[in-house]
This record gives C-alpha cells, sequence and structure tokens, in this order.
C-alpha cells in the first residue's frame, strides 16, 4: 500500500510512474480476486463461482459471508484502487 | 439441506449455495445473449482491462446452452463443463429426498476422490484464468482499458 501511494504520488508528475501505478494497481487487484476466489471456493463450489461470476457478490461475500478482518481490509483498497483506476485518466 | 450437517465433500460440491449458483448460472446463460450484451459487468475487467478468472464465463454459458460449441470454447473453456455440473445440480436439487440422500451417502463413501476432482477442477479453472490474465497483463493489456 505504501508503494502505490508513493507510485500514485509520483505519477502525478512523472508518466512512467503513473504506468507504474496502474500496473501495479492492476497486480494488486487481482491478487486480491485470487484470495477472494480462494476463500469462496473453500465455502464451496457454489460460493466460489458466485464471488467470480455474479457481478458484486464478491463484495457482499467478503463483508457479510467471510470473517477474515485481513481479507476485508485488502479487498477494500482494491475496490478502492479500482475506482482510482476508472478515473485516473 | 443444512449445509453445516453436510460432509465436507459433499459441502463443496452440493451445499445450498452450490445450488443457488447452479440454477442462477443456468438462468444467466438462458437470458444472456450468446456474444453478450456489448457492456461488461465484471468491475476488475472495467477498470483494469484485463480479464478476471470468470471473465467469458456467462456468454461460454449461454453459447454452450445454445449447442455452440466452439464460441463457448474460445469464450471460456470451462463452459461446457460448468454447465454440465450446472445441470447436475440442478437435477440434484429436483430430485426427491431419497435420491438425494443416497447421492450425498455415495459422495462421502468416496470422500477422497470427490475432493481431488474438486482441487482439480477448480485448480486447472484458477490456472487457465491466472495463465490468460498473465498474458494480457505481460502483453499490455491495462493500457488498453
Amino acid at each position: 500500500m505504501v508503494v502505490l501511494g508513493l507510485l500514485y504520488w509520483l505519477g502525478q508528475t512523472n508518466p512512467f510512474m503513473k504506468l507504474a501505478f496502474i500496473g501495479v494497481a492492476a497486480l494488486y487487484t487481482f491478487g486480491m480476486h485470487i484470495m477472494v476466489a480462494i476463500s469462496a471456493f473453500r465455502e464451496s463450489a457454489g460460493t466460489g463461482l458466485m464471488a467470480l461470476c455474479i457481478p458484486f457478490y464478491a463484495v457482499y461475500y467478503v463483508f457479510k459471508v467471510s470473517e477474515d478482518q485481513t481479507l476485508q481490509l485488502l479487498y477494500g483498497v482494491a475496490f478502492l484502487l479500482n475506482i482510482i483506476l476508472r478515473f485516473i485518466t | 439441506m443444512n449445509a453445516g450437517l453436510l460432509a465436507r465433500p459433499t459441502r463443496l460440491w452440493l451445499s445450498p449455495a452450490s445450488i443457488i449458483a447452479s440454477w442462477a448460472g443456468l438462468l444467466l446463460a438462458l437470458l444472456t445473449p450468446p456474444h453478450g450484451t456489448g457492456f461488461t459487468v465484471c468491475w476488475v475487467k472495467a477498470s483494469t482491462g484485463l480479464p478476471c478468472i470468470g471473465c467469458g464465463l456467462t456468454r461460454s454459458l449461454s453459447c454452450a446452452l445454445r449447442g455452440m460449441p466452439a464460441e463457448s470454447w474460445s469464450y471460456h473453456p470451462f463452459g461446457i463443463p460448468l454447465l454440465l455440473l450446472f445441470l447436475l445440480a440442478a437435477c440434484f436439487s429436483l430430485a426427491p429426498i431419497g435420491t438425494r440422500l443416497r447421492i450425498q451417502s455415495w459422495i462421502t463413501q468416496h470422500s477422497a476422490a470427490a475432493s481431488a476432482v474438486f482441487v482439480l477442477f477448480f485448480g486447472s479453472f484458477m490456472t487457465f484464468g491466472i495463465a490468460r490474465w498473465l498474458v494480457e497483463f505481460c502483453s499490455g493489456g491495462f493500457l488498453l482499458r
């Protein structure tokens, strides 16, 4: 998160750093997506598939079904990152 | 059917969530046009430009349901096996209670094999998703969003 913050700050003036921020943010988002999928698949095949296929079920799963607070925090950051990514360019 | 009372292999395959996912998947496959609606509902894809693990699955299921195996394969190779899985789970949910109990008992008796199939199937599903994402990432797919 510190790296992402630093890249975001540097990316305000440096286009290469902005590109690096987008790449790292995409990597982080996908990593979180995998963590949520694995956590959901450990519940059942159906939970995993719903987390992958039904829009926003993953958000519901992380914050309502899962009790893993680390996952909730990291996923929350990923969600915020995606909002930033949506509007950065 | 209480998920907490089911043995683990049975819970993995036939929990209430799996039955709901199966019916939801079949309904989505039925309602979604074979080549999609033209816009993405995946927020990972929408914000990064890169496909998530499940991207293309709904279109793949839709094509598979309409007898278009080649298109189904091109959208997502796991569409056809998942459609079969969904149909089996949906049939299971409609079966009489005696039949359901027999199936659950059979899965529990073969728990090692059921768990191994689960790990193999969803392991390869995840591996495919990760490999596809890496290929797109390395080719600069996130720059095209």
